[in-house]
């Protein structure tokens, strides 16, 4: 089975790339959403105290994902140190999920930060999901209720699109005119086959 | 003039002969005197007069309006010169007034109007000389009435007013007009023409709080026979500060046919919409309905179906949604 990693910068729209994936029967793995688990981890919880202290969890040990987040991603050497918490752990449960799936011809592990964390070396093949800067924005900022500047605090965690696009084996462009399904069909058939 | 009479004239202005203008008021007392016994001569002898009594119609029917009719009557009668005077220049000159719940009020099959016949009138005519008389005529011997119905209805009022509030504020709901809608009663022609009235125009500008204003109507006939049961009303312009919020909210899929079903992409979307900062906290996602249809003859071959608002609170005003177009794929 071909372990295949979908990625692109925030607000791109991955997550919806992903449901038509599914909608064409393949497994995703979705990265951010499974990592949360290990924050409950005692071990976990311990170490991104140690990073981000105390108010990143509440007092039932419940991570505060809005602060750590606000935290993380505006001191590049803390955030670099929480990927290399959660990461591998994610990357090595990711491994096991995708070995439940074997029966597939694929599977999509879906995450933000594949070629920044160097874990595309992982990967057999990777496709990346594009959108123009301003959509991009418009929809974090309606979807997480962030200001311009908080976006742009993320974004600046990300590699260039241009330099994703040299790297990944398929691009797809969700910009709102170029229909989604009709691409993603192309990939998978070019994937399958 | 006569160079006799002007001389006449000019020695009784300017002359100082005391003696000649004596004569002459003496004169003219005699000639007064000698006319005013003439007149009464001849007021005692017989005479045929014509006296013009102006009518007036009470108790006209409550259905009706009076549109047209005779509004004087002529008539002849053969007495003393000095009762023809009295009936003429002092008791005869009061309106006549016609009782029309009285009166034998017929209706002309013709031209669809009524009439009365003035004999109807001659004793309260008669009631009204005291005096002999003989040789009496009314004319017209008919009297022409024509009548509209008088029809009444409900009608809406439509406030004229431009509204422009500051910066994060709007009129929370409609404009309150109290009453929301007038009586109007009048002829059936000139009632049916009718369907709302209109407040005055007004501008307001800069609202930042709920107003009370009152406001004068635009009353479209200036016309006695037309009731309005109110001339202005009271506008209550309702005014709150607004803010602006995003929702995500899933598509429903609908289609004619019921062997399909259809996946969205996204299933979510945002949608983004204004609210009173006190209606707030009402905002919850279940209040809302966003959903695609889907027609297998009109969308075949679409790539995107355009997203609808099938429910909204009203409290909410929206602003977008985002996207407007969802992809989608049909699963049979």
């Amino acid at each position: 089975m071909l372990k295949v990693a979908i990625t692109g910068n925030i607000g791109t729209g991955k997550t919806t790339v992903c449901k038509v994936f599914e909608s064409l029967g393949v497994n995703v793995y979705y990265a951010d959403k499974e990592a949360k688990k290990f924050y409950t981890y005692p071990e976990i919880i311990r170490s991104v105290k140690d990073l981000f202290g105390e108010s990143v969890f509440d007092a039932s040990s419940k991570l505060r994902a809005a602060v750590l987040a606000k935290l993380a991603f505006k001191d590049p050497e803390r955030l670099k140190a929480l990927n290399a918490i959660i990461h591998p752990l994610v990357l090595e449960d990711f491994l096991k999920w995708s070995d439940r799936h074997a029966a597939k011809p694929y599977a999509l592990y879906e995450s933000a930060l594949l070629f920044e964390s160097g874990f595309i070396r992982h990967f057999d093949l990777s496709i990346l999901v594009t959108a123009p800067a301003e959509l991009a924005l418009s929809r974090v900022m309606e979807r997480d209720k962030i200001s311009k500047a908080d976006f742009l605090s993320r974004s600046e965690n990300q590699l260039h699109e241009d330099e994703k696009k040299d790297r990944a084996d398929y691009i797809i462009r969700n910009d709102e005119s170029l229909a989604l399904i009709p691409q993603v069909i192309d990939i998978h058939n070019s994937i399958i086959s | 003039m006569n160079p006799w009479l002007n001389n006449l004239i000019n020695r009784a202005k300017y002359s100082r002969d005391k003696n000649f203008r004596n004569h002459l008021y003496i004169f003219l007392i005699c000639c007064g005197i000698s006319l005013f016994i003439w007149f009464l001569i001849k007021m005692s002898d017989d005479y045929v007069g014509e006296i013009r009594i102006p009518l007036k119609y009470t108790n006209i029917p409550a259905d009706k309006l009076l549109t047209e009719a005779d509004d004087e009557i002529s008539i002849r009668l053969h007495a003393t010169g000095g009762d023809l005077f009295s009936a003429k220049f002092l008791s005869g000159r009061g309106t006549l007034d016609i009782n029309l719940s009285r009166m034998d009020l017929k209706k002309d099959r013709y031209f669809d109007n009524y009439y009365i016949l003035s004999s109807q009138l001659r004793n309260q005519l008669s009631q009204r000389f005291d005096f002999a008389f003989t040789g009496f005529s009314i004319s017209p011997d008919t009297l022409f009435l024509d009548f509209e119905e008088i029809i009444s209805k409900s009608i809406p009022v439509i406030h004229d007013l431009e509204i422009i509030c500051e910066p994060q504020y709007q009129i929370y709901d409609s404009v309150k007009i109290i009453p929301s809608s007038i009586m109007v009663s009048g002829p059936a022609s000139v009632i049916d023409t009718l369907s709302s009235i209109s407040t005055v125009g007004k501008t307001l500008q800069n609202l930042n709080k709920t107003i009370e204003i009152r406001l004068p109507l635009v009353l479209p006939f200036n016309d006695s026979k037309v009731k309005f049961s109110k001339t202005e009303v009271n506008a209550i312009i309702n005014i709150e500060a607004f803010t602006e919020s995003s929702i995500s909210l899933g598509v429903n899929s609908l289609s004619d046919d019921s062997g399909i079903s259809i996946q969205t992409f996204p299933e979510e979307v945002q949608l983004t919409y204004r609210v009173a900062i006190k209606d707030y906290q009402r905002v919850i996602p279940e209040m809302f309905t966003l959903s695609v249809t889907y027609d297998p003859e009109k969308d075949k071959g679409k790539n995107f179906l355009k997203v609808h608002i099938e429910q909204k609170p009203d409290f909410v005003r929206v602003s977008r949604i985002h996207p407007e177009k969802v992809e989608f794929i049909i699963r049979k």
